[in-house]
């Protein structure tokens, strides 16, 4: 049953990825060209997924989406991992330490909190108000909104090796303290940092439709699953397909990725609890 | 001769309200001694280890002094680190060193996401010796020296691949690698069982006279002792309340809790059916303990409390 999750969300994730890598070479439409006459035809064999009120193919329109939605969170990810992993490995190495490795570790802490209460919607909202609305934008936005759960979650496990047996063997054998952080803490918590990556991963896929949607994102013409489902609003009761589509496509690959990163999470959790010990 | 190690009223204590685990241990360490430490669980053995290389916790409150000789290359120096004051990175110049320490638990105490060959080379790399051939093959040929099989498929492996026994001799490995001059072995061969015992303890004696080479052996078992070590302290509830050469000590212990722990371990005197023999048989343990002030350097003479006659409790 575990086992079943892991593999629909790894098949969720992987056709996300997949589609998004097949639109850089092939697509069925021009995703841009407009076609009056085909304007708003329901699926069929020409058009999948039919088309939109330009006459746009909505599957070509879905593809180019998913290459944003993956890069968007791909470039996320790397920013609050890279940022949230090392600091939360000071902070919980500087956990027991002496006095000023403490105090910055608790000063890492509270900025953290600080962060963590900050709605990420409003950050984005800033910074798209400052940057003005941009791909690099939300990238950012997402990406710096999920350092605190990355933070948190790697400053828990250091805690967690941090007592374990080979780490005392370590810090007896003579490694000083970072030898222990990069070869001996980081290893043993990235498990838990890629499931956390995986499940961060989904949540900026939906921010960045979120974003997208409200125009703070990748601009036009560029179709993105956000913008696809504002474009849809006034089909709404006419055209309810032209919504279905864009968000169930968010809703397959969040969901992959959440499966994924649970699926994950079960994976790894014996081995995490051995070596944890 | 200077003493490698010299430990004086070592007192420590943990927790709010501090509570005290050791109560003002005093001993010392010559080049080239065998040193025992036996006492139960809980009696502060495990405390002493830890607080000679300075790897108590935060919240353990150590007074009094330990002292440990700081060699070059060539041999001492004459100079001394007082540990309860030195910083983490001089204490970590000592640690791996001059000055090694083996754990208890070979399931725990290696790295398991670190195939042991490079846990082994981590140490040899970290002071700076330098290595002829390279440090893969001296990683290979301190495996081979802790007799263990296959050196190149074991060093390779991972730990969760390898038998208690086997871990344990890549523990020893990495402890002796760069040939220190003292090892703490801390019940190294508690977690195993009679046999891989038996060569874990084959394999440290024969490194430490191949070196002559100092060791504090701590355990609770009298047997695994008798063979490894020269002299001996017995440690109960945080004191050392007995201490000399290990023969004597076993022989004719003056102590009622020693006499307590030398029954016990003589259990093929016990006739069957008859009630096996109890420390409690001997040593009376409502007396509170009094500790010894001193064990002297040379541990010609053996030492016992003081206002306490030789005979029983």
């Amino acid at each position: 049953m575990k086992r079943a999750a892991l593999v629909i969300g790894l098949v969720l994730v992987a056709g996300t990825v997949l589609t998004a890598l097949l639109s850089l070479a092939w697509t069925p439409y021009d995703p841009l060209a407009v076609v009056p006459a085909n304007r708003l035809m329901g699926p069929g064999p020409g058009h999948w997924l039919g088309t939109d009120g330009y006459g746009i193919d909505l599957l070509s329109r879905i593809m180019v989406g998913a290459r944003i939605a993956v890069l968007v969170g791909v470039v996320a990810v790397a920013i609050a991992a890279l940022v949230g992993v090392p600091l939360g490995i000071l902070a919980g190495t500087a956990a027991k330490a002496e006095r000023w490795p403490r105090l910055v570790a608790d000063v890492v802490m509270r900025g953290n909190d600080i962060l963590y209460a900050f709605p990420a919607m409003l950050l984005a909202i800033l910074l798209a108000a400052v940057l003005g609305g941009s791909t690099a934008t939300a990238m950012i936005a997402i990406g710096v909104a999920n350092i605190p759960p990355f933070l948190r979650v790697a400053r828990a496990a250091t805690l967690q090796v941090s007592v374990s047996d080979f780490v005392t063997a370590a810090r007896g054998a003579g490694i000083g303290r970072f030898g222990i952080a990069v070869r001996h803490v980081l290893p043993n918590i990235a498990p838990v940092v890629a499931v956390q990556a995986s499940l961060a991963f989904g949540m900026s896929i939906l921010s960045e439709a979120a974003l997208s949607y409200l125009g703070l994102s990748t601009p036009l013409p560029t179709p993105t699953w956000g913008r696809m489902l504002n474009e849809a609003q006034p089909y709404a009761w006419s055209d309810p397909l032209l919504a279905v589509w864009p968000g169930l496509a968010i809703g397959l690959a969040v969901l992959g990725f959440n499966l994924l990163g649970d699926g994950l999470r079960d994976l790894l959790d014996p081995r995490l609890r051995e070596s944890v010990q | 001769m200077t003493p490698l190690l010299q430990v004086s009223d070592l007192r420590v204590s943990f927790g709010r309200p501090r509570r005290e685990v050791l109560h003002g241990i005093s001993f010392s360490i010559a080049p080239g001694q065998r040193v025992g430490l036996i006492g139960e669980s809980g009696s502060g053995k495990s405390v002493t280890a830890l607080a000679v290389l300075g790897l108590l916790s935060e919240t353990a409150a150590v007074t009094g002094s330990i002292r440990l000789a700081v060699p070059d290359g060539d041999g001492p120096t004459g100079r001394q680190l007082e540990v309860t004051t030195a910083t983490e990175k001089q204490l970590a110049a000592l640690r791996g060193d001059a000055y090694s320490m083996i754990f208890q638990e070979p399931m725990t105490a290696l790295d398991p996401t670190m195939k042991v060959g490079r846990q082994v080379g981590e140490l040899l790399g970290l002071h700076g010796h330098r290595i002829p051939g390279g440090s893969r093959s001296r990683v290979l040929e301190m495996l081979r020296e802790v007799d263990l099989p296959e050196v190149g498929r074991i060093a390779d492996s991972y730990p969760h691949q390898l038998s208690g026994g086997q871990r344990q001799r890549v523990l020893i490995a990495m402890a002796l690698v760069n040939d220190p001059v003292l090892t703490i072995c801390d019940e190294p061969t508690t977690a195993l069982d009679v046999t891989a015992q038996a060569k874990v303890l084959q394999v440290l004696d024969r490194h430490f006279t191949q070196r002559s080479a100092a060791t504090l052996f701590i355990t609770h078992d009298l047997a695994v002792l008798a063979g490894v070590v020269d002299v001996a302290m017995v440690m109960l509830e945080g004191h050392v309340v007995e201490a000399g050469p290990i023969r004597e000590v076993l022989a004719d212990p003056w102590h009622p809790y020693t006499k307590g722990l030398v029954a016990t371990s003589r259990l093929e005197l016990a006739r069957p059916g008859e009630r096996l023999p109890t420390v409690a048989d001997h040593f009376d343990r409502s007396i509170p303990v009094q500790g010894l002030r001193e064990v002297p350097v040379s541990w010609e003479h053996r030492a016992r409390v003081p206002g306490r006659p030789g005979g029983g409790a």
